[in-house]
């Protein structure tokens, strides 16, 4: 085409600039947590002299890290899930019947895509007491449920609203149940959706440390950002250790996107545009 | 309505509510109750944990006109604010050029995709951890490459300093949410037919014109949803302020913000008493600012995207 | 239609207001309380085991039965020393395990108002000292402990910091702070500098130091709180210390005063002995100006001699208690009360609670608190081992003052002592003046104290 080189130049050198300025911090972080704790404090902003797993070993036997993992696994994976299956059902609902009181539900699922949640922690705190669930994980996936529903809700019900109903009435003509139907026709199709709201909770779960904060006190139930936070207590002063802890937390994440990138990517960049 | 088999027609259709009910209970035990909670506690007076009676607008006048609570509202308010501007600036807008370039005839799409992505993942805490190391003003790699560079008169303190806190942190906000912002972008330029852009070509447009003619007016859809997000982001922000200058929005309030105010009367500082009634009137005057703000900003993008 | 859809969602949100106003669930006190039920997991290391058969004191009329109480703390660092504390109380009590449980300092207050105020509340709890506490007395949380056994060991004074208003002890106190000048010996003597006792003396040898291309105090200022705390360390001698105290009390003088105007110049005058763009500069890379040499002297509370003295053993640490008025006089030394330990109202195991506070203020109790921690004690007749904080407790005992701010000025929303070292902070950045600081400072006491 006649796009001129210097255009072309250009363009590589942006791209090029940015990449380094979003690698830049990660590659601190992943650097650092080779060294000694001299070296970090030296040489920070140098090459480790030598790759040694010392301080993750550390980090993973002083910090209580498998634990942590644990839970952050066990939350986020049960939320998600059960994120996906009450919504899903719900977006189905929602937009095959015409039930009077489907638009207030679905003003009401709008009232929590657009409001900050974190004002109302006190009740929520409160409500938790009575269901003695303080201190719980399962604390947490209610709320993360809960606050994930709005959104997945609407993804939902979009899909199912473009959902052609023929496809849906040939299969009941050639003698499905309605169940059959679910699994064999709609099913496979919701793929996309689920990836989307999937990974958007996932992210958001995953990641969140203010509601562990205020809700789980017994280290045994802390999940990894909450965990995170106590390694800069305890680890303040050493450095190398703190940066292979963060290293460490980032990594379940980072690991998960490398496989499966472009769900990722086009899964949340989807999900936002609807 | 789908064709159902008689007979079994009533049983199916009380079975049917079952889809819609799990959400709502537990949407609304969960999100709307301590939604309406907190708006109902905002009528009463609170010693300390308990509700005490009800005062009616009392909260609300108090925060508005008494001080302090009006100054530090207002300077607050005014922060998020700058926070909402200079996002945009520095992240909406930067994203959108970069989508663009991203969308052109460039090799390794996916690879910048994939990298630009990444800050996403990673937790607040760290974030803020690792760029206030960055920028520590003695030892952080930014002064260092700007002395080596020669440009060491630019060497700020630059989170200790009033008049850079705060757009520092911004700026850092905007690094972690440029690559997403860009992929959304990316994504609309992708879903746009491709034989737009042929026209325009054949009709001589290139290069700035043909961005701002053709490209920003079709991306309008992305412009609102992204604004709107950005919009609600700035004002509810907490995580990485908290993250990294802590509750009180040092140095010398210059990095306050209405959430981590919120924070402060709800949970109190570090020495001071919580102010429960006053914490959920800001709350709830949070959520009038954003419910209007978002619907003004609807009403903008619809009224522009008629235009087209 | 539209109008169909729109009341009935009126309606019900209208309902549900009416709902939760008249529930009533703001008020505290539900009575599931006391001891976690089965929400702790792995019983903690801390939790030390009985000795073998050692009979309980012959108080109890039925053999004891097994009781664990929870105990909440802001000191996670202090672990070591709780666990032996309660070992020794374990030798009389056997049968009374105590699970202790910290969190971080800086997220102990909400966890704590969140317990009680859910009902959830600790059978033990580490007070906040002053106007913090005090709130939490006043609110009805607290047992009462004036009738503990045991009270005469401690200081008077002391009390102060866990009085309800109605003026009833809540808590007994736990250890004593003093605003220290830390300074690095070697480097003294490498400059010939004599310890300075006054103020002014302070002052020559900061620009001594500071002639010879060595950073004088190693000052952060980014959490504003330490710039109150090296306020409060350097300024009793500017306004003459209790004297003053006793007149802002009984309302003659307040933050006005010129003495109190002259020790908030003093902070600007140590401005330039800080490292460049301090208010940027944590505490912990302030430390480590410390302990690198690059900077002689570090100003906080008492309490960081541990953590110089671990991460850098081969310093030669000394410390100035307090500036004396005049030079050959004894040093003023600022002081206050860190926390004590209260009951909770709701516990359920009030008794066996009781014993362990009557524990806190022995003796033995004190004298395994100062050996681990190297801090004062706030009980009696302890002996510290260690020099340091031998020579702060002996200062201590000839001539104290308050730490001002935090103890008489904790008051209101923001405390007052927020709106000064958030003023400070804006000080040294040039955005106001002293006079400035001194009027927001007066402005937020008076209305703290207008509000009460």
């Amino acid at each position: 085409m006649r796009t001129k080189w210097y255009v072309q130049t250009f363009k590589y050198a942006i791209l090029a600039f940015i990449t380094f300025l979003v690698l830049y911090p990660m590659y601190i972080m992943i650097l650092n947590s080779f060294k000694t704790r001299l070296e970090v404090a030296v040489s920070p902003l140098s090459l480790p002299k030598s790759f040694s797993l010392a301080n993750y070993i550390s980090v993973w036997e002083r910090a209580n890290f498998s634990d942590y993992f644990l839970n952050s696994v066990i939350v986020s994976g049960a939320s998600v899930f059960l994120v996906i299956l009450v919504s899903s059902l719900a977006g189905f609902y929602l937009s095959r019947f015409e039930f009077p009181w489907n638009p207030i539900i679905l003003f009401f699922f709008m009232i929590g895509l657009m409001l900050p949640m974190k004002l109302a922690i006190i009740p929520l705190y409160m409500l938790m007491i009575k269901l003695h669930l303080v201190d719980t994980l399962y604390a947490l996936v209610a709320i993360y449920v809960g606050g994930g529903i709005p959104f997945a809700v609407f993804i939902f019900y979009g899909f199912f609203r473009t959902l052609s109903k023929e496809l849906e009435n040939s299969a009941r003509l050639d003698g499905c149940n309605d169940f059959q139907v679910y699994t064999r026709i709609v099913l496979p199709l919701m793929k996309p959706s689920i990836s989307i709201v999937g990974i958007v909770n996932l992210v958001r779960v995953w990641n969140d440390f203010f509601y562990p904060l205020i809700f789980i006190r017994d280290d045994d139930y802390r999940t990894i950002p909450l965990g995170m936070l106590t390694l800069f207590g305890e680890f303040d002063t050493e450095w190398n250790l703190l940066f292979a802890g963060l290293t460490l937390s980032s990594l379940p994440l980072l690991i998960a996107f490398v496989f499966a990138s472009k769900t990722f990517i086009d899964g949340l960049t989807t999900g936002a545009v609807k | 309505m789908a064709l159902v088999r008689s007979g079994k027609k009533s049983l199916k259709r009380h079975l049917v509510h079952l889809f819609l009910l799990p959400a709502v209970v537990l949407y609304g035990v969960f999100q709307l109750y301590p939604l309406l909670s907190a708006v109902v506690n905002s009528f009463f007076s609170w010693k300390g944990f308990v509700r005490d009676s009800f005062v009616g607008l009392n909260n609300f006048i108090t925060l508005m006109t008494k001080e302090p609570y009006t100054s530090t509202f207002m300077n607050a308010f005014k922060h998020n604010w700058v926070f909402f501007v200079v996002n945009f600036a520095s992240e909406l807008v930067p994203a959108f050029l970069l989508a663009i370039i991203v969308y052109s005839r460039i090799k390794g799409k996916e690879f910048f995709k994939t990298v630009f992505f990444v800050p996403k993942l990673l937790s607040v805490v760290i974030i803020g951890f690792l760029f206030s190391l960055i920028l520590n003003p003695a030892s952080g790699a930014l002064n260092k490459l700007l002395k080596a560079i020669g440009l060491g008169f630019m060497a700020q303190p630059w989170l200790g300093d009033t008049d850079t806190a705060l757009v520092s942190i911004i700026l850092i906000n905007s690094w972690a949410g440029l690559g997403f912002s860009m992929l959304i972008f990316l994504a609309n330029l992708q879903s746009i037919d491709k034989e737009i852009f042929e026209a325009a070509r054949i009709d001589g447009a290139s290069g700035w014109k043909l961005v701002t003619k053709i490209y920003v007016p079709l991306s309008m859809n992305a412009f609102m949803i992204m604004t709107i997000l950005t919009f609600i982001g700035s004002f509810e922000t907490f995580d990485l302020i908290y993250a990294m200058q802590g509750s009180s929005g040092g140095p010398y309030y210059s990095t306050d913000v209405l959430g981590l105010y919120f924070y402060r009367l709800a949970f109190g500082s570090s020495d001071g008493s919580q102010a429960i009634g006053l914490g959920s009137a800001l709350a709830v005057v949070l959520f009038l600012i954003i419910a209007a703000a978002t619907a003004v900003l609807m009403f903008y993008f619809k009224r522009k995207d008629f235009e087209r | 239609m539209k109008w169909n859809k729109l009341s009935i969602f009126v309606l019900f949100l209208i309902l549900s207001i009416a709902i939760i106003g008249c529930s009533g669930s703001g008020s505290a006190g539900n009575q599931n309380s006391g001891t976690s039920s089965g929400s702790n997991t792995t019983p903690q290391p801390a939790t030390s085991q009985p000795t073998t058969s050692q009979p309980a004191t012959p108080q109890n009329e039925a053999p004891p039965e097994e009781v664990e109480l929870v105990m909440y703390s802001w000191r996670a660092e202090d672990r070591g020393m709780y666990e032996k504390a309660i070992a020794k109380f374990n030798e009389t009590y056997p049968h009374i395990q105590i699970d202790f449980q910290p969190y971080q300092s800086t997220e102990y207050n909400t966890i704590l108002t969140n317990a009680l105020m859910s009902g959830s509340a600790p059978d033990i709890l580490q007070l906040r000292p002053y106007a913090s506490g005090r709130s939490i007395a006043d609110n009805g949380y607290l047992l009462p402990l004036d009738n503990l056994l045991g009270l005469e060991h401690i200081n008077e004074q002391y009390f102060e910091a866990a009085k309800g208003s109605d003026g009833k002890i809540y808590g007994v106190p736990l250890t004593l702070n003093s605003g220290t000048i830390f300074y690095n010996k070697d480097l003294f003597e490498a400059h010939s500098l004599n310890v300075p006792e006054t103020w002014e003396e302070f002052v020559q040898v900061s620009q001594t130091l500071k002639d010879n291309g060595i950073i004088p105090i190693a000052q952060g200022g980014r959490a504003a709180y330490l710039l109150s705390l090296t306020h409060g360390a350097i300024a009793p001698t500017a306004y003459n210390g209790n004297e003053f105290v006793d007149k802002v009390l009984s309302g003659q003088a307040n933050l006005t005063d010129p003495a109190f105007v002259e020790s908030v110049k003093r902070m600007e005058t140590l401005g330039q002995f800080f490292p460049q763009d301090f208010v940027a500069l944590d505490d912990a890379s302030a430390q480590t100006l410390f302990y690198t040499g690059e900077a002689a002297m570090y100003i906080n509370g008492d309490y960081r001699l541990a953590t110089l003295e671990s991460t850098a053993p081969d310093m030669n640490i000394g410390v100035i208690p307090g500036f004396a008025a005049a030079k050959g006089q004894d040093p003023i030394v600022t002081t206050w009360v860190d926390g004590s330990y209260a009951v909770s109202k709701d516990t359920k195991h009030p008794e066996e609670a009781l014993l362990f506070m009557e524990f806190m203020t022995t003796e033995a109790f004190g004298q395994i608190f100062t050996d681990e921690l190297n801090r004062l004690s706030a009980v009696k007749g302890v002996q510290p081992k260690h020099p340091i904080v031998n020579q702060i407790t002996a200062a201590i005992a000839k001539s104290t003052t308050p730490y001002l701010l935090l103890v008489h000025f904790g008051e209101g929303e923001p405390t007052t002592k927020t709106v000064f070292e958030n003023a400070l902070q804006g000080m040294y950045l040039g955005e106001i003046t002293v006079d400035q600081v001194i009027q927001q400072a007066q402005e937020a006491a008076d209305r703290a104290a207008g509000s009460e």
